[in-house]
């Protein structure tokens, strides 16, 4: 695998495969429409070559008001995209958004692979992320993801055997490139020394 | 019909060393992919995901 990683930006050529070519699409999207967002967890394992399919691909999208997300809704519907539950921006937005519950996303007549949209939930954390995402540059094109120093703890944390073999796959194929301060603090902060130990070291 | 034994200790050991020997091959993947062209590596890992998706298309 070649790629490029320097002071916070990761470039990469491969062939794209759907969930890519979703992903492009949907942050295209988001970009024109001047929206802060990051990619985390499985998506970000993928990207990389880990050897799985993932039915739904994580963003944290910083939290916009009620019109701009409304013409977000509309512009997500002229590309092609519908939302699965429910049908209509308002509701979207007063019955899930605000009450910490995710849209999925996904092309018209699908229903799987989707894009699961979700502002800040857990604020410090989803918020940091925010704010120190890492873009990588997919074929030339901008994506934002979460920093792997946080994304290899947080799988970690989530602990099901895929999510494991997730942070495995992320460490074996960065672990001499990452900041390792960052990922000791990242993995003080949600206590998952051991299992780093056991696991990955 | 006689039910086997269930020992639910030993299955939580074969469990663990499943999930081990899982661990240890996706190293060895991993170590492929290191020193894989990114056109063949990620042509195999289209081919893997793109299938599943189709098999939905379907569904």
């Amino acid at each position: 695998m070649e790629f490029k990683m320097s002071r916070g930006r990761i470039k990469l050529d491969k062939k794209l495969n759907d969930l890519d070519e979703l992903v492009i699409d949907f942050v295209k999207v988001l970009d024109r429409n001047r929206i802060k967002y990051v990619l985390v967890s499985g998506y970000v394992s993928i990207l990389f070559g880990r050897s799985r399919s993932s039915e739904d691909v994580d963003i944290i999208v910083k939290k916009i008001s009620k019109k701009r997300f409304a013409t977000l809704w509309k512009a997500l519907a002229k590309r092609d995209f519908h939302c699965i539950v429910p049908d209509n921006s308002e509701s979207a937005y007063e019955n899930y958004l605000t009450k910490r519950t995710s849209l999925k996303f996904s092309r018209k007549g699908r229903f799987m692979p989707s894009v699961e949209f979700k502002f800040p939930k857990v604020q410090e954390i989803d918020n940091w992320v925010l704010d120190n995402s890492v873009k990588v540059f997919l074929n030339g094109r901008a994506l934002r993801i979460s920093p792997i120093e946080l994304q290899i703890p947080y799988k970690l944390y989530l602990a099901s055997e895929k999510d494991i073999e997730d942070a495995r796959h992320l460490y074996q194929l960065f672990k001499e490139k990452l900041n390792q301060k960052l990922l000791k603090q990242f993995l003080v902060k949600l206590d998952k020394e051991d299992d780093f130990n056991k696991y990955l070291a | 019909m006689k039910l086997p034994e269930i020992n639910l200790k030993e299955l939580a050991k074969a469990k663990e060393e499943n999930f081990r020997e899982r661990l240890e091959f996706q190293d060895r993947y991993v170590e492929w992919l290191k020193k894989t062209d990114n056109a063949k590596w990620s042509s195999e890992q289209r081919s893997i995901i793109n299938k599943k998706s189709t098999r939905r298309k379907k569904k």
